[in-house]
């Protein structure tokens, strides 16, 4: 069958087939076609609004999307065709309770909401994708994950929050996380593959990594018991802040494969254990605006302006300068919502 | 019927409304919200004297629903409680984290949400092969487990959703200690904040006062600029860069850290009594 675009709002209109807005699908409908008829490359149009969840919503590989044609989910703040993708508040929100959602094999989702107090809130199993979604799981209960995603699965521009456990996860499987911003959780990153851009704000520890081959760019670690740790080799850290932790960044045993090098370290207790800095580590105050104020952007002056190694290309391929830390959005907050979205670096 | 516009397509994830009036509430229905309650079940969170409320396509998951009303069969009403998720059979000693479970009316686990990753996983669905007690293990330092008395580790997890302070907090048991190792570290810090932590007996990490390995004063400096960066640089950015960065004396450290592996009983979830334990 051909992909389709389909519509859906939360209470659904006229013959609910998906159609168009005018006979949007409710969410029984929505719920029904996604995991028993996506076809690769359907388009699902979410409208604004509280979608409830009464079971798991989604699958891992019943009906996936493909390489070639992933399944998409986009969440949007009017009734045009096509639609203006939503921002902020007007995203909808998927209210999951203690269950899931997500399409779990090349799904793509974008511009959602999801709030609950399970295990994990998305479904997300093997290269699924998620841009501009917000996490918050409230569970009491321990080692949960608010964005949850393994095998390769993305997280582009998210906030996640999971006080009692991980705000990002991926059960020691990698995931990859680019301007994504966790607060205010046990852990906020866990295995990353890539992660570049990042920000972990309040997080008892900052980023844990057990598998080898992390590579954590121009991340800002702000605030905890532990910036970085865990004990895996051959990865790449460089041009992070690191600011206001017990200890930096501690490794259960040295693994000379990592490269540390062009980081700022300041106001740690301690700042490395197992790990050595490398020789253009830089200790200056970072200067943020108001990092208490979760606002990572560096303040004119600022010591980790063009700090960084240059290791991004410019737009003519030649190198460029780079600031240590992360390009955050120009509200200053990776967690305000109202304008995420729109990055400073331009970079999407 | 009339539907309850203020009530529906809402997400009420953990809130009471037993102080609303109930006025608000009788003869509507309320469609899409979401009322769940977690870990606990049976929670009463609607207000006294509901009554002739219809609801429709919400979760009332552990929430009791007060004779006189009527839940939709496109409702989800079940009970749902954290219980240790099953080992991989292939793995029978292996720790659990917790899971939750859908529950009987008398509480006990009949099959785990997550029934399809369970199968995935290699796990059990069934709640007889759960463990006895949820188990736990953390590495500490031996610097830190020393600091710790009985009463850190037995006390009651706190309740609410605030980070929790220390690596005790989840145990309901003084933990064993099932591997001790010992490695040599070296850190580096600055030379006021280890005096400071010195004149309070703090070693940090280290099981004693470590060895001074060296003292060095980081000169007051500006940061190096590359001469490729320096060419695209503005001079008033330049300028920025090179201010001074005041000098500082920084110590270097090195010492014995003994790290210990604990195993012990935890809680199941935040605010759990010694009651609900058993």
């Amino acid at each position: 069958m051909a992909a389709s675009t389909l519509y859906v709002t939360p209470a659904g209109a006229g013959t609910k087939s998906g159609a168009d807005w005018a006979n949007a699908m409710g969410l029984a409908e929505f719920e029904t076609d996604f995991e028993g008829a996506a076809e690769p490359g359907d388009v699902y149009y979410l409208y604004s609004g509280t979608y409830t969840l009464t079971n798991d919503c989604g699958d891992v590989a019943t009906k996936p999307g493909t390489k070639a044609l992933p399944i998409w989910v986009i969440g949007c703040s009017d009734q045009n065709t096509p639609p203006t993708e939503a921002t902020g508040a007007a995203r909808p929100l998927i209210a999951v309770g203690s269950y899931s959602f997500g399409k779990g094999t090349y799904g793509i989702h974008k511009n959602l909401r999801l709030s609950g107090a399970g295990n994990q809130l998305c479904i997300s199993w093997d290269k699924n994708t998620w841009i501009n979604c917000d996490f918050e799981n409230n569970t009491i209960g321990s080692s949960k994950f608010a964005g949850y995603g393994r095998y390769g699965s993305r997280f582009v521009d998210c906030v996640a929050t999971c006080p009692n456990g991980y705000a990002f996860g991926s059960g020691y499987v990698h995931a990859h996380y680019y301007w994504c911003y966790a607060h205010d959780s046990t852990t906020g990153f866990e295995d990353p593959g890539a992660m570049f851009d990042c920000i972990a704000d309040t997080c008892t520890t900052g980023v844990l990594m057990w598998r080898d081959e992390a590579h954590v760019v121009n991340c800002v670690f702000y605030n905890g018991t532990t910036g970085m740790t865990g004990g895996a080799g051959a990865g790449t850290f460089m041009n992070c802040v690191i600011e206001s932790f017990t200890t930096g960044a501690s490794w259960s045993s040295e693994q000379k494969s990592n490269l540390f090098d062009y980081n700022n370290w300041h106001g740690n207790t301690v700042d490395v254990s197992n790990v050595t800095k490398g020789a253009s580590a830089t200790a200056a105050d970072p200067g943020f605006q108001d990092a208490p104020g979760g606002d990572f952007r560096p303040a004119p002056g600022s010591s980790c302006l063009d700090a960084g190694f240059g290791i991004r290309l410019g737009t003519g391929g030649s190198e460029t300068t780079v600031n240590q830390g992360a390009v955050q959005n120009a509200s200053g907050g990776g967690g305000i919502a109202s304008n995420r979205g729109v990055l400073t670096g331009g970079r999407l | 019927m009339s539907t309850n516009e203020a009530y529906s397509f809402g997400d009420y994830t953990g809130q009471s409304l037993a102080d609303v009036p109930a006025e608000e509430l009788n003869g509507t229905q309320i469609v899409g919200s979401c009322f769940y309650q977690q870990c606990r079940t049976d929670a009463s969170v609607f207000p006294e004297g509901m009554t002739g409320v219809t609801f429709r396509r919400c979760n009332l998951d552990n929430v009791c629903i007060p004779p006189g009303n009527t839940v939709g069969p496109d409702c989800t009403h079940k009970r749902i409680k954290p219980f240790p998720g099953t080992p991989r059979k292939d793995k029978p000693d292996e720790l659990c984290s917790t899971e939750d479970w859908f529950c009987d009316d008398k509480g006990n686990p009949v099959e785990p949400l997550r029934k399809a990753g369970f199968e995935e996983e290699g796990r059990s669905t069934n709640p007889k092969d759960m463990p006895a007690d949820h188990i736990i293990e953390i590495n500490i330092t031996k610097a830190e487990y020393d600091k710790l008395t009985p009463s850190d580790w037995t006390a009651p997890v706190p309740a609410g959703d605030g980070p929790l302070a220390g690596k005790a907090a989840w145990f309901r048991e003084v933990p064993q200690i099932t591997r001790v190792e010992t490695s040599t570290r070296r850190v580096e810090m600055e030379k006021a904040r280890w005096q400071a932590m010195q004149a309070e007996g703090d070693n940090g990490d280290f099981d004693q006062q470590p060895t001074l390995l060296a003292e060095r004063k980081r000169p007051a400096g500006r940061l190096r600029v590359p001469d490729r960066v320096r060419n695209l640089l503005s001079p008033e950015r330049l300028a920025e860069m090179q201010r001074e960065i005041p000098a500082v004396t920084v110590v270097q450290l090195e010492g014995d850290v003994t790290t210990y592996t604990v195993r012990g009983k935890a809680w199941l979830y935040r605010g759990q009594t010694a009651e609900e334990v058993a």
